[in-house]
């Protein structure tokens, strides 16, 4: 049976194909990663991670049309998923809660309000 | 975007060759794309790292195609032969162990073995004509008392190649001389032969300058070697440069030739012709009486040399009267591991020993695998069910046997490998005891092919009786519960049986070896060998004997001081027996000489029997000393006075207790010593009792270098000249002790694997008995009675064969130890309680423990 929980990198992923929509192939990921969290991450890792996303269902992908800009070749495109979705939210539902629960920083907040 | 600028074409070949056909033009776009990008932006180098980068940055296990082709049937009955082979190995850790470690530590003694060997026999073959070439000896009867000489007369080689057809090319040499050359700086001492006739066409030696047919052509040449060219000559071609002998000649370096190599029996730093010119050698070439020379001959192919051997005989009986020499040839093959004689024939030498490391290694291997055998069908009951199993699904009987050889040869490659890193480790010591030069050149393919062979041979006998006898299981009998081996026990007890034999043969073995020496080094050596310096008389030394003594006598470091002609622990001059009045007609004894100056008995401490020592009164001239083994050969009896005649008439005036000079297991031979000072060629020097050997030789280094300003002081002790009588057997000792504690341990490492393995399997029966009433003690019995009988067996086997093969080498030894069978009883003593010992520390443990836990287990 397949993982069914987020790692780290893979939600930030799952967040970064949401934002990107269209243009969610493995290189423009890699880059807006770098760009998002100040890490450099390379294409394979990237590819990697979403070939295993895709594996548990929470992204699916499809082939776009060629472009003359990579001389006729396609790219691969990644959309989430119901399930994916659902992973995102449940993922935040429970940080929410912990978020919650910690009195040091819960109080702290109820001061800022 | 610039057209010239193309991502790396040798990364992209690697992607293609690497990755999923199907994300080929995913990935592929990808990467051209980030490659404009960031040439756009930036330098192109910056570009191409980032490509390569990213490239290898996908060889992750979901891009990586399958490189390798699906398996066939077979390869998958092999990957499961392997997988099944470790998983025996890790699940009988103990088992595994001892069978990997005997086997590794006997492969590490043939191996070690088999490098010596190889060094040995490779003595000479480097000749081209290895094997045409003899050196002349003769066997010299004494009244029955054969000895095997290569002492020559000088002219013989000579008559040798003009009269006998066969004979190619005859060469006489000295034997090596040591000289000391200078070029008026560097003073070296080096070793080297005179020799006679075309020497370099006989022997093979590689020419670095100059050439073999003018190096020996006039007298005044001497050919170097690389080394001591090296020494005098550095960086420059010598040939045709001087060298001097000190004090001597100035000589021509006419060639330059390679050292010659470690396994070459001939070894010299100089060859240099004899002086033809010299008066001396002049008068040589008629002189028949004279036996100082080795002579070397090299033949036609297929000569019969019984045809030379009479030849020769037949050249010496023509010039001489003597008759008693029966000339013969050696050939070169036998002169490093065939060269001793024991009355007159061949009896081996080196090849002995040889044989015997073979054989041990042999035996310590045959153990080794013994082991593998016995430990394998011992725990065949627990492998008898998957056996069944197989045999139920379709096995037959070949394909098992190939899965327990296929075992076998992977635990027999651990223990290769294994093998391999210890003889690595270990070669430096076995180096220094056996006093050999061997490397283990991993490199040489070769040896990879004896690995091959070791490894496959071995594989095959330790794996041979385990796949025979497991793979003939009836798969019914042992799926229905019956256990597959109760009554199997003989044939391993015949194993266990061979391996205590060779055990006890090995250590008694070492011990008579080790007796052996002891005996003779605690023999009375007649003399008394320590405190006693001797010194060649080089240079000056002996013409300024007399201010030397009075130096050395003055100086109160030194007690007494004598000049001989050879030193006391040798013997340069044999001789047939003097006559005397009395003496029994067709007696010939075979005597040592010496030749003395005054204080020879003093200096040497001898003790006397009889008589005085030479009082250096002119009467001395004319009289003898003899040792007891002359007074006893002649059967004189009340010999002092009585005459003898040596030439000359001369009286005996002292008989000496019998000191060895030559071999201390020979008995001393006959020995007359007369007084003749100026024939001296030795100086012996007794310190004084109270002074440090330290102290007193820089006084006499002082007084010996005010005589030879140009030479350094040489001194030896006596007691480390005559300690190195023993070296030979000494080394011997070493080796086979160290075999004898290497096959003890592999037999008790086996032992130790069968005790515990019986102990697991009579885990119950321990307890059932002590349930009703059996006590530890008789538990312990139980167990180790079975193994105690195999010993005792091993025992009796052991002990009659290793009396005769230690009775025959001790034949070898005049002066020899008797055999006592107590150290056979001792030997067998030490066995029964080591193996007791371990069969009872596994058992005791079960007879200790509650038998409800053992019995609770069904």
């Amino acid at each position: 049976m397949l993982e069914t929980r987020l790692g780290e990198f893979e939600e930030v992923l799952l967040l970064l194909v949401g934002i990107l929509g269209e243009d969610a192939y493995a290189l423009n990921i890699a880059e807006e990663f770098s760009k998002q969290t100040g890490r450099t991450v390379s294409i394979g890792a990237t590819h990697s991670t979403l070939k295993r996303l895709e594996d548990k269902g929470f992204l699916k992908s499809f082939m776009s049309q060629p472009t003359q800009v990579r001389g006729g070749r396609r790219k691969r495109i990644f959309t989430i998923t119901a399930l994916g979705t659902r992973a995102l939210e449940t993922s935040r539902a429970l940080r929410q809660s912990l978020w919650q629960q910690f009195p040091g920083f819960s109080q702290q907040m109820i001061y800022e309000f | 975007m610039s057209s010239d600028q193309h991502p790396p074409s040798r990364a992209q070949k690697f992607l293609r060759f690497f990755l999923k056909p199907e994300l080929w033009e995913e990935v592929s776009g990808d990467l051209d794309e980030q490659f404009y990008t960031s040439i756009r932006k930036g330098s192109s180098r910056k570009a191409y790292w980032i490509y390569w980068l990213q490239v290898l940055h996908y060889l992750r296990p979901f891009a990586v195609r399958k490189l390798i082709n699906t398996p066939s049937n077979l390869s998958i009955m092999y990957q499961h032969n392997l997988l099944i082979g470790w998983r025996t190995i890790r699940k009988n850790k103990l088992f595994s162990i001892i069978n990997i470690g005997g086997l590794a530590l006997g492969m590490a003694v043939t191996i070690l073995i088999t490098l010596w060997i190889k060094e040995e026999i490779s003595y000479d073959r480097f000749h081209k004509n290895y094997s045409n070439i003899y050196q002349v000896i003769a066997n010299r009867d004494f009244n029955g008392n054969i000895f095997t000489d290569r002492n020559m007369v000088f002219p013989l080689a000579r008559f040798i190649d003009e009269e006998i057809p066969q004979v190619d090319h005859a060469v006489w040499m000295t034997h090596g001389q040591t000289v000391q050359f200078t070029d008026g700086i560097t003073i070296t001492q080096q070793r080297g032969h005179q020799v006679g006739g075309p020497f370099f066409d006989l022997l093979n030696w590689t020419f670095i300058h100059g050439n073999a047919s003018t190096a020996l052509n006039d007298p005044t040449n001497i050919v170097l070697t690389r080394s001591m060219a090296d020494i005098y000559f550095k960086g420059k071609n010598p040939v045709g440069k001087t060298i001097r002998i000190l004090q001597g000649d100035d000589l021509t370096v006419a060639a330059v030739v390679e050292d010659p190599p470690a396994n070459s029996s001939i070894s010299f730093d100089f060859i240099r012709p004899f002086d033809i010119g010299d008066p001396g050698i002049k008068k040589l070439e008629n002189h028949w009486n004279n036996y100082s020379w080795n002579i070397l001959i090299s033949t036609e192919d297929h000569t019969n040399m019984k045809s030379i051997d009479a030849a020769i005989t037949d050249i010496m009986e023509r010039h001489t009267e003597n008759s008693n020499s029966t000339y013969f040839t050696h050939p070169l093959k036998d002169w490093h591991l065939r060269a001793e004689f024991n009355a007159g024939i061949n009896s081996g030498g080196l090849i002995q020993y040889l044989q015997l490391f073979g054989l041990v290694a042999a035996i310590i291997l045959i153990i080794a695998c013994i082991n593998f055998m016995n430990l394998s069908t011992a725990r065949s009951s627990n492998r008898a069910t998957e056996i069944a199993v197989r045999k139920t699904l379709g096995s037959n009987r070949s394909q098992l046997i190939q899965q327990f050889f296929f075992e076998t040869i992977i635990l027999t490659l651990f223990a290769f490998v294994l093998a391999i890193i210890s003889v690595y480790l270990v070669l430096p010591y076995f180096n220094l005891i056996a006093e050999s030069n061997l490397t283990l050149d991993l490199f040489d393919p070769s040896w990879w092919l004896v690995g091959l062979v070791i490894i496959l041979l071995v594989g095959m006998i330790a794996g041979s009786y385990p796949a025979l006898y497991l793979s003939g299981f009836k798969p019914v009998s042992i799926l229905k519960g019956a256990k597959p081996m109760e009554k199997q026990h003989l044939p391993r007890g015949i194993l266990v049986v061979f391996q205590f034999v060779a055990s006890i043969a090995l250590i008694s073995g070492t011990l008579i070896v080790f007796e052996q020496i002891n005996h003779v080094k605690s023999r009375d050596v007649g003399y008394d060998p320590d405190n006693l310096i001797m010194i060649p008389g080089r240079g000056d030394i002996l013409q300024e004997y007399e201010v030397i003594k009075n130096e050395l006598l003055a100086s109160g470091r030194v007690q007494s001081v004598t000049r001989t002609r050879s030193p006391i622990t040798q013997i340069w001059w044999r001789s047939p027996a003097p006559n005397w009045p009395g003496r029994p007609p067709e007696t010939d004894i075979l005597f040592s000489g010496m030749t003395t100056g005054f204080d020879f008995v003093k200096t040497m401490g001898i003790s006397m029997q009889q008589g005085r020592d030479f009082t250096g009164t002119p009467g001395d001239t004319a009289s003898v000393l003899l040792n007891e083994a002359a007074v006893k050969a002649m059967q004189l009896e009340d010999p002092i006075g009585k005459q003898i005649e040596y030439g000359d008439p001369f009286t005996i005036i002292g008989i000496m207790e019998n000191a060895i000079m030559e071999s201390p297991y020979e008995q001393v031979s006959p020995l007359m010593v007369f007084y003749a000072p100026d024939d001296a060629g030795y100086i012996h020097v007794r310190l004084a009792d109270n002074v440090g050997p330290v102290d007193a030789l820089a006084a006499m280094e002082t007084i010996f270098t005010e005589v030879n300003p140009d030479l350094p002081f040489e001194y030896e002790f006596v007691d480390e000249e005559f300690g190195k009588k023993f070296a030979h057997e000494e080394r011997i000792s070493k080796i086979i002790g160290a075999f004898a504690a290497i096959a003890i341990f592999i037999c008790c490492l086996g032992l130790l694997g069968m005790a515990t393995f019986t102990v697991q399997k009579r885990t119950r029966e321990i307890a059932v008995r002590k349930v009703l009433g059996a006590s530890v003690s008789q538990v312990l019995i139980l167990i180790s009675r079975d193994f105690i009988k195999l010993v005792l067996i091993a025992l009796i086997i052991a002990g009659p064969v290793t009396y005769l093969i230690a009775k025959n080498w001790l034949e070898n030894y005049e002066y020899r130890i008797a055999l006592n069978p107590l150290l056979f009883l001792l030997v067998g003593a030490f066995v029964v309680i080591i193996s007791l010992s371990i069969v009872c520390v596994n058992a005791l443990q079960k007879a200790r423990a509650n038998p409800v836990l053992s019995l609770h287990d069904e």
